[in-house]
């Protein structure tokens, strides 16, 4: 009887259910940690310019994006503006957060003319941390 | 090896098809993991009629239930954006209607004080004339102690004219008029003393002199006649029994019917989304009425017309109250995925247009009188109010006169800024103005700094004719009263200014940013305009016609132009971007017989005096922070040196408008600005 004991004691058991635990803690690590950020604060359908000298910048949700398309039309964090209200939104920022990130956004068929209003802008405000988002072979 | 060997192999594959099926569900889950999906394709025809082939993608839909869940939340998130919005409007348009009830009231109130007040003018600018033409060595030599007196006797005026205005606002109890009636009696008195000390040695004194004190005498005694006729009969007689002026406090919840329409709280928390909406656009219509009529009721005062005049003469800004969708936005009701974006994009717009709208009656808010910007606008009673109004618009005339360049010699210098320091202490007292930041706090120090007594008696001085005996008046005043501070009695009155031309033009440095610390100093050309034009120029009386943008600024609007003769249509104007090297702006769209506006913004580190140079060809008029600063009628060529004017800017951004108008051929301006110290340091 003990001899008997001891074989069955020697007998391999594999318990299942802590590997699936693990293997689920995993999953879940990977499905949380692997959340594709979506930028919300961009506009379709712009064509950005082709750089050879850009410089790749983490993606910031404190950015303040205004972005110009190819006719002109201004838009503020994604959503479509206009100069009387972009030059109001600077304005606050200017009051609330003078060093926050500006990304500016353009076509490259943007006029050049609402391109220099905007920068125009941005540096009577006083608001010089601006970046202009181009298209690089190496990073997109 | 038993049949046990194998169960480890078996287990083996166990785990292996777990973390197989593991990972394709990840994969299968998770798109952005994976890099290839599997597909349907599709054919499809695109607009040009190429046949296109296309990936279908579907994705799961979710049930009934849960749209009507997502959209309930999404619903609760803007309803909550959507009301915070109509707080803020509706409180602009309180604030408003408060301001417009204060001007009309202004408008209308002629009480019996309001003659006297007159009066009391009359005799301020006698003793006023008075104190210039004693003023100098001569008196001294004569006999010393006249001229004290006299000061003395212009300061007791100056006393009763401030508080007879103050009983135009507000009705004096018996007591009081009394009281008042006492200090007009010693005044007579007294100046009836000095006038027998100076018809004593009548001979040391010159006719004009003597005329002089006659007069003051005279308008004292009628003076004092007329109060003491006002103050005889009761009180209660003086307002006629259907006299619709109540000069009374009923002003603190000004009961007109903008603000009866207004919805409460309550009202505002029963509505639904899309009502709540509609209830937003109201309020803006609303708003645009009363800012309309604000403006209105601003220039009647401003230029002694009636209201239904002033209205007829001023732009009606429509705020763009967008997409009427309330009612659907309701209606709406999202079943599935389709609807629902549908819904959420709708409330995005709405939302969207309701942040417009507030924003747009912010800022109108702050166009009207600044005198309402106060920041304790609770503590601030309507009398508060109504005074506050009075002192802009006299303050608002005196600087039209100022601003006036007609008839002035080219080079002339007039000084604002004792007059821009009250109306800017007026409308600023106490509060961080919302353009400056951090910088307010200086504001008010240097703005009392300018606003010391011997400040003003600068500004009346200035503008006189007689050098010599205003600059000598100045002086005297500045011993007089220690804690003056000679500041202006060390400037030159009004000493034309001659500019070398080349030299500016060579060295003024384009921008429109006055800081401190600059590395260049000098006359700074403002480069960087909006403008818009041309409409039509009128054939008289041009700055009678006022054009949309001297109501109100909105970058944004659109406007019918001047009618084309060949099509007999109007362009549609719109605000458009300048920058330019060159001191002389050209306006786009150059035609003759026009009128352009042209608006920007300049950045002062401080409260800053500055010496502002308009030039323009041809007719100009230049507003800073909404006061008429120059005025320029008569088809004239571009000079540099047309006219000066000393003015104050506040810390912070400051409004800058001109109007240009172009009669035949060519049309330019330009505005240049140097603060006041580098001029000085320069020319020493």
């Amino acid at each position: 009887m003990a001899a008997n004991q001891l074989v069955d004691d020697e007998e391999v058991m594999l318990s299942m259910s802590p590997l699936i635990d693990c293997v689920f803690l995993l999953l879940i690590f990977f499905l949380v940690t692997t959340m594709a950020k979506k930028d919300t604060k961009e506009v379709k359908d712009l064509n950005y310019p082709i750089s050879r000298s850009s410089l790749e910048v983490p993606p910031d949700d404190q950015i303040f994006a205004i972005a110009i398309d190819a006719d002109a039309k201004i838009y503020v964090e994604g959503k479509p503006s206009s100069i009387g209200e972009l030059l109001d939104d600077l304005k606050e920022l200017e009051q609330n957060d003078p060093e926050r990130r500006i990304r500016l956004d353009t076509d490259a068929d943007t006029p050049f003319y609402r391109l220099a209003e905007v920068l125009d802008a941005l540096s009577f405000r006083n608001l010089s941390n601006v970046g202009v988002r181009t298209y690089h072979e190496k990073y997109d | 090896m038993g049949p046990n060997s194998r169960k480890p192999l078996l287990i083996a594959l166990g785990i292996a098809s777990v973390l197989a099926i593991v990972v394709s569900l990840v994969l299968y889950l998770n798109e952005d993991l994976r890099r290839s999906t599997f597909v349907m394709l599709e054919k499809t025809v695109n607009e040009k009629g190429e046949e296109e082939i296309r990936v279908k993608v579907e994705k799961p839909k979710p049930n009934k239930e849960q749209v009507e869940k997502i959209s309930r939340t999404r619903e609760r998130q803007k309803r909550d954006k959507l009301k915070e919005k109509a707080e803020e409007i509706r409180k602009t348009v309180k604030e408003m209607a408060r301001v417009e009830e204060a001007l009309r009231q202004k408008l209308s109130a002629k009480n019996e004080w309001s003659a006297i007040a007159e009066l009391a003018d009359k005799l301020d600018a006698s003793f006023d004339s008075l104190t210039t033409e004693f003023a100098d060595q001569k008196t001294l030599e004569n006999d010393p102690d006249v001229l004290p007196a006299i000061f003395h006797m212009r300061r007791q005026v100056r006393e009763l004219l401030k508080k007879v205005q103050s009983f135009v606002e507000v009705k004096p109890d018996p007591e009081e008029a009394g009281g008042y009636l006492a200090d007009v009696r010693k005044m007579t008195e007294d100046e009836g003393a000095v006038r027998g000390r100076i018809m004593q040695n009548a001979e040391k004194w010159t006719l004009t002199r003597r005329e002089k004190i006659d007069e003051a005498d005279r308008l004292g005694q009628e003076y004092l006649k007329a109060v003491q006729q006002l103050v005889g009969v009761p009180p209660a007689v003086g307002i006629e029994p259907d006299d619709p002026v109540v000069f009374e406090e009923d002003l603190e919840e000004p009961g007109s019917d903008v603000l009866d329409s207004l919805p409460t709280d309550a009202e505002f928390e029963n509505m639904t989304t899309g009502e709540l909406y509609e209830s937003i656009q109201d309020m803006t219509q609303l708003m645009d009425g009363v800012f309309a009529e604000n403006r209105a009721a601003e220039l009647a005062m401003m230029e002694n017309i009636t209201m239904e005049q002033a209205t007829d003469r001023i732009y009606a800004p429509k705020t763009d109250t967008g997409p009427d969708v309330g009612k659907a936005l309701d209606a709406m009701n999202p079943a599935n995925l389709e609807q629902f974006q549908k819904y959420s994009e709708m409330l995005n717009q709405v939302e969207r247009s309701a942040e417009n709208m507030a924003r747009t009656a912010a800022n109108r808010l702050g166009q009207v009188s600044p005198a309402a910007n106060d920041g304790n606008k609770a503590t601030q009673t309507a009398q508060q109010l109504r005074q506050a109004i009075q002192q802009q618009a006299q303050a608002r005339s005196q600087m039209q006169m100022l601003a006036d360049n007609a008839g002035r010699a080219k080079g002339n210098v007039q000084d604002m800024r004792a007059l821009m320091a009250q109306s800017y202490q007026n409308g600023f007292s106490g509060r961080p103005a919302p353009d400056t930041g951090g910088i307010a706090p200086s504001l008010n120090a240097s703005m009392s700094a300018s606003m010391s007594p011997s400040y003003q008696n600068g500004f009346s001085g200035s503008q006189g004719s007689e050098e010599g005996g205003v600059v000598l008046s100045q002086t005297f005043k500045t011993s007089m009263d220690p804690g003056g501070g000679g500041r202006s009695g060390k400037e030159k009155a009004s000493a034309p200014i001659r500019l070398d031309l080349n030299q500016v033009l060579q060295q003024a440095i384009p921008g429109r940013r006055l800081d401190q610390n600059a590395t260049r100093k000098g006359w700074v050309f403002i480069d960087t305009w909006y403008i818009i034009g041309p409409w039509a120029r009128p054939l008289k009386d041009s700055f009678d016609s006022k054009f949309p943008p001297e109501t109100a600024i909105d970058l944004d609007a659109t406007y019918p132009g001047k009618i084309n003769p060949k099509t007999g249509k109007s362009a549609t104007l719109e605000w458009r971007f300048v920058q330019t090297e060159n001191i002389r702006v050209n306006p786009p769209d150059e035609i003759s017989d026009a009128v352009y506006y042209a608006y920007t913004e300049v950045f002062a580190e401080r409260a800053m005096e500055v010496m502002v140079a308009v030039a323009s060809d041809d007719l100009a008029k230049l507003w800073i922070n909404d006061f008429v600063v120059w005025q320029d009628e008569g088809l004239s060529s571009w000079r540099l040196d047309e006219g000066f004017r000393r003015i104050l800017l506040k810390p912070g951004y400051n409004k800058v408008l001109v109007r240009v108008e172009n009669g035949p051929a060519v049309c330019y301006f330009s505005v240049l600005m140097c603060p006041l110290d580098m001029l000085q340091a320069a020319s020493k």
